[in-house]
């Protein structure tokens, strides 16, 4: 609405040609009373002899008063304390009964007040020069000095008037009355409506003159001919008033102030203000009594001053800053608001009726507080205890699921939550939610799932990239099964849709095509992994379980998917629900030592018939896992699409590792082989038709030592105690020594100068690996009987340097007597701590 | 013994030739050169033994002398080459190796920030139904069917009678956490929400709010101020930007205010993001109305505190200077990367 600074000079002053000044008071209303979008200035000789200015109508609109140039002109003189005098009408005039005027109310719950009075002798023509201006000063068109008058009381009072040409209603007869069902009216804007009986009519004798509260009928108008008028100010229910426009799509200047409710105990004033303007503008005499029709018992608008009690010491707890008690009532005074001090925290306030925004004190402090300026308002720095907020599992776990998805290489993306027929018919969704009122057809259901959203976008950005991955994080909608939904309205509780929050992500790749699917795939194990979940399965027909509990999907666009969103190559997709990630997020975990001993492998390269899935092979395969501890954990290859020479036809290779770990100590040979005979067991149970090309335990052992059976297996080095030793015949430096490990006696040829009897030493027996031994192709040699310079040696006593512990080859290891009994195995690892 | 041990001084020799840096070649060179060395040693005391010995260990100790000279002059030369050699093998201007990192959205980083900011100042996070009923959405609000205010929403409604909407405003949220739990609190709600609004430059059907709520007894406009002040200041990166609060209406806060910040762009001298007025924009903000407190049992003489909702990508349009709202939702990568 806009607002003239020159009328509203008639109830306040400003100052008027001082357009400094003039820019300074609106500032202030902008800031204190209402926004101000936009200010214009005229200018006469220099001076600014008015300002305009166009305010924001959603800031006063519970504020009726507002909505005219009194109204807003009290709000000035109270932020500027200064004087007011809208409040002063003239009073009306009496006049002869020469015409006759009839009213007849037939609800009076919609019309609770109606009054009426007849002009006689009007001259219709141009309106004076003041009149004109100020109409279209604030952006009316000038229409003739009547229509102008009445105009010009709506913008200065708030309260919509209506003039009729007397001689177009029979009988001076008025009846307000609702609609029939299916009457038909033509209004003022020339369209032929058919109504409704909620509809608020304003007839004569025999048609309808009116819309209550909105608009007229062309076939009572003021024009040129009129001398005689029957004025009409009434009051309307806001609801009805608002409903009637709703119905009507059309709005008018009536309308914005009827539902806003103007004050109707103000009406009498206004009227005698037009009847005063008309008398001395358009001429003519008052021709009938002042007609009043009031039942306003029935409004539901404020009829009487509202009394309320108030303690001014609010205003300071909720403004928090001390406010004068003397502002306090400065402000009262100046909205002529009553108050009667019962004690310092006690007031009686009488609260006038075109206030019905105040209901209770809040609403006086907001007036308080913002006369006061909110400018001033100083910053202070909050008294209340410290509230820690709670960790919340859902953001951290979606930062996380988001830092999974970004590290993977994936943009995140934000998208409309409707979608079209379109998408619902290429994607096949039935259970969708329907939007009453769309915007565009583009945008006109709920969408059930977050892909088609995605793929929108995949299909913009493969114009510009040849690569990319999106993911999004919201909510999708799913309608509640009727039963549900019966039940919930039965007991009164909410119909609103199921709203599942999911995770769902679309991977384009030219160069991939089909295998973008695994670098998605991959996206979707990182954000699992950085989840800590591990109890996650991918089935072959892409569904997605997390203890066997299905919580998505991930799969390939169809063909007509990708035609239809004008995609050229492969677009992969995932959609996981969220509950169940944050279900199985463990927030609590806990520290598990792990070992700090040499691990191991096994490592087996198979083919395997081509159509049984990847996954199917590892579970057969690792289906031993179970059995042994220490395995814990494999790593897998599936070589699909690879031609390899001997491969046997409908196979394709598979290469599996099994990592081993124990806890307390290193992984033996031993442990290799045990497992290496049950996964070789399961691969002849479980894959019949699998061909072992290489790897496992056999393997490893016949290269170091062609033609051991893995029967012969690899001995530990163990602890022995020296019987006796004797010189070598044929060599000097060489001696023969006879040795126990506490069951057997060997003997061993050794050229170690450090020998004693007695002695625990290191010893490789026949079949025994000796660790810090290798040959020239650097492979590790299994000790085998041999002859030295003649004489049968069944084995080597160790040095440090071939326990594989240090580089010392001076002479044999000396085991600790204590620590050690023939027999013992030694752990060399143990040796060199 | 002494050739086993020449042997042992060449293989030590060969490791740590093997394995030093240009730097420690002096040290190798008194380590098996030196006075002190035990080649030299060996050489020094080699007239001590047997004529025929002395001959053989004379000629294998001079022999790995030479070679062991050879060797760091070598080592030298090519330490010397090192440099270079390295530049001509290794171009280390050419392109990297990586990872593709992708892009948190915009509207995302503003709402961690704000999750974050507002818990700093003990809010905590909670969040409600994106589809509403009518009750929540409005007439807990203090927003009576057919008042006018609700003009200032337009609305998407999911069923004819009008009661289930995709939810206009955050706000809903205040209500349903309020109903269930008991003062003092403060929370924070980020969310999408939804108005029947053409699109243009300034406007979409979805975008994202942020909703902030304290109940107490004690919390003051003034208080509000402050806390306002501080959390602009970083959501903006502004740390000069003043508030100014300016008179609104909403139905569910009394007093209500528009909150204006310093311009960012132009720290308040006026510019063109701001109509020359040196303020922005920045949301409502206002002290719960009493009857909203009352809707939900609390009680209005003993609690008071204040709402607040804000855009995350209001914010983000003034820290970032992004001109054009649609781009939140259209997704061009070309515009997501960019943050």
């Amino acid at each position: 609405m806009k607002f003239s600074l020159n009328w509203l000079n008639r109830y306040t002053p400003l100052p008027i040609g001082d357009k400094e000044k003039m820019n300074e008071v609106i500032n202030r209303i902008a800031l204190q009373i209402v926004d101000v979008d936009e200010r214009w200035y005229t200018e006469k000789d220099g001076n600014a002899v008015d300002a305009i200015i166009d305010v924001d109508n959603k800031i006063i609109t519970n504020r009726p008063y507002c909505f005219g140039h009194r109204g807003l002109a009290r709000e000035i003189s109270v932020m500027m304390n200064q004087q007011y005098t809208g409040a002063d009408y003239p009073s009306l005039p009496q006049g002869n009964n020469s015409l006759q005027v009839k009213i007849d109310i037939h609800d009076p719950e919609l019309c609770p007040r109606f009054t009426a009075i007849a002009i006689k002798g009007v001259k219709i023509g141009q309106s004076p020069d003041f009149l004109k201006y100020a109409v279209e000063s604030v952006g009316l068109r000038s229409i003739n000095n009547l229509v102008d008058i009445t105009n010009l009381i709506m913008l200065d009072t708030a309260q919509p008037v209506h003039a009729y040409d007397y001689n177009k209603i029979k009988n001076g007869h008025i009846v307000v009355r609702r609609a029939d069902e299916g009457e038909k009216v033509t209004t003022l804007d020339g369209v032929e409506r058919t109504f409704n009986n909620s509809i608020l009519l304003i007839t004569d004798e025999e048609k309808p003159v009116g819309v209550a509260g909105v608009m007229g009928a062309g076939n009572s108008e003021i024009d040129e001919n009129t001398t005689d008028v029957l004025l009409e100010i009434a009051s309307f229910n806001p609801i009805n008033i608002r409903q009637t426009a709703k119905f009507l799509k059309h709005r008018t200047d009536a309308v914005t102030r009827f539902e806003k409710g103007v004050d109707p105990t103000n009406i009498p004033n206004v009227m005698a203000y037009m009847v005063d303007l008309i008398l001395q503008n358009c001429g003519g005499e008052i021709a009938s009594d002042f007609i009043d029709v009031n039942n306003l018992q029935q409004s539901t608008l404020r009829t009487e001053p509202l009394r309320m009690e108030f303690d001014p010491q609010r205003v300071d707890k909720l403004l928090g800053f001390n406010i004068q008690i003397d502002f306090i009532k400065q402000v009262f005074d100046g909205f002529s608001i009553g108050y009667e001090e019962k004690s310092d925290t006690d007031w009686t306030l009488t609260i006038p009726t075109y206030r019905p925004d105040v209901k209770e004190p809040a609403d006086l402090v907001e007036d308080i507080g913002r006369m006061y300026g909110y400018q001033n308002i100083p910053v202070s720095i909050p008294v209340n205890q410290l509230i820690v907020p709670a960790r919340n599992k859902k953001v951290e776990i979606k930062k996380k699921i988001r830092n999974a998805l970004l590290s993977s290489g994936l943009d995140e993306v934000i998208t409309f939550s409707f979608i079209s027929q379109n998408d619902i018919d290429k994607f096949g969704y039935n259970k969708i939610i329907k939007i009453v009122n769309p915007l565009s057809e583009e945008y006109i259901y709920l969408r059930p799932s977050l892909i088609p959203s995605l793929t929108k976008v995949t299909s913009l950005n493969a114009k510009s990239f040849d690569k990319f991955g999106i993911f999004e994080i919201a909510r999708k909608f799913l309608p509640r099964d009727i039963e549900k939904l019966a039940y919930e309205l039965d007991h009164g509780e909410s119909m609103q849709p199921d709203e599942i929050e999911v995770v769902s992500a679309t991977y384009y790749d030219k160069a991939e095509k089909n295998n973008s699917i695994f670098e998605l795939k991959g996206a979707l194990e990182n954000l699992f992994y950085e989840l800590k979940i591990s109890d996650y399965k991918i089935m072959s027909d892409g569904k997605i379980y997390i203890n066997d509990k299905g919580i998505g999907v991930i799969g390939l666009l169809n063909k007509e998917q990708l035609n239809n969103y004008e995609l050229n190559y492969a677009v992969s997709y995932f959609e996981i629900e969220l509950q169940p990630l944050l279900d199985n997020y463990n927030d609590k975990k806990k520290y598990k030592p792990f070992s700090r001993y040499q691990g191991s492998s096994i490592s087996y390269s198979l083919f395997v018939p081509k159509e049984l899935t990847h996954a199917s092979v590892v579970e057969n395969i690792t289906s031993v896992a179970s059995q042994f501890d220490y395995i814990y954990g494999w790593e897998t290859t599936s070589g699909d699409g690879f031609e390899i020479k001997d491969m046997p036809e409908n196979m394709k290779p598979f290469f599996i590792e099994i990592k081993l770990q124990k806890s307390e100590t290193n992984i033996s040979d031993e442990d290799k082989y045990s497992v290496g005979l049950a996964i070789e067991e399961s691969i002849k149970n479980k894959l019949p038709n699998a061909i072992i090309r290489g790897g496992g335990i056999q393997k490893k052992m016949s290269a170091t030592n062609p033609g051991t059976t893995i029967e012969e297996k690899s001995k530990p080095v163990i602890a022995v105690k020296i019987l006796s030793i004797e010189k070598h015949a044929n060599a000097d430096r060489l001696v023969v020594t006879q040795v126990s490990d506490g069951k057997e006696n060997y003997q061993i040829v050794t050229g170690a100068p450090n020998i004693e009897v007695g002695q625990i030493v290191p010893a490789a027996l026949p079949g025994t690996v000796v660790p810090g031994l290798k040959d020239d192709k650097g492979n590790l040699v299994v000790m085998k009987v041999s002859k030295l310079r003649g004489i049968d040696s069944y084995g080597m006593l160790l040095a440090g340097d071939e326990l594989g512990i240090n580089s010392d080859h001076d002479g044999i290891f000396i085991l600790d007597k204590d620590k050690f009994q023939p027999g013992d195995t030694v752990n060399p690892e143990e040796l060199s701590r | 013994m002494i050739d086993e041990k020449l042997k042992k001084i060449a293989e030590n020799f060969d490791a740590d030739i093997a394995k030093i840096s240009e730097n420690e070649i002096e040290e190798i060179r008194v380590k098996y050169l030196g006075r002190k060395s035990e080649l030299m040693d060996i050489l020094t005391n080699i007239r001590f033994l047997e004529p025929e010995e002395r001959k053989i260990v004379g000629q294998n100790a001079n022999v790995l002398k030479i070679k062991i000279e050879k060797n760091i002059e070598e080592k030298l030369s090519a330490s010397k080459q090192s440099e270079q050699s390295l530049k001509k093998i290794l171009d280390v201007t050419k392109p990297a190796q990586k990872n593709y990192i992708g892009s948190k959205h915009l509207v995302t980083q503003m709402i961690d920030e704000v999750i974050d900011v507002f818990g700093q100042f003990g809010f905590q996070y909670a969040e409600g139904p994106e589809i509403e009923t009518d009750w929540y959405c409005f007439e807990q609000l203090n927003m009576p069917p057919d008042h006018p205010a609700r003009d200032m929403q337009d609305t998407f409604y999911i069923d004819s009678e009008q009661h289930i909407l995709p939810r206009t405003h955050t706000s809903s949220v205040q209500i349903r956490f309020a109903e269930v739990n008991k003062p003092p609190f403060r929370i924070v709600v980020p969310g999408r929400v939804y108005r029947n609004e053409t699109v243009d430059a300034r406007h979409t059907f979805m975008f994202h709010q942020f909703e902030a709520m304290i109940v107490d007894d004690v919390t003051t406009v003034a208080d509000c101020k402050n806390i306002i002040t501080h959390i602009a200041r970083k959501l903006l990166n502004s740390e000069e930007l003043e508030v100014r609060f300016r008179h609104a209406f909403f139905p569910y806060t009394e007093p209500s205010f528009e909150i204006d910040g310093t311009c960012p762009s132009c720290m308040g001298k006026g510019c063109k993001i701001c109509s020359n007025k040196g303020w922005v924009e920045l949301g409502g903000l206002g002290m719960i109305h009493p009857q909203v407190l009352r809707n939900v049992n609390i009680d209005p003489e003993k609690y008071q505190g204040f709402a607040l909702g804000f855009g995350p990508e209001r914010f983000a349009m003034l820290r970032y200077g992004v001109e054009y709202l649609p781009d939140f939702f259209d997704n061009d990568l070309r515009f997501n990367r960019q943050f």
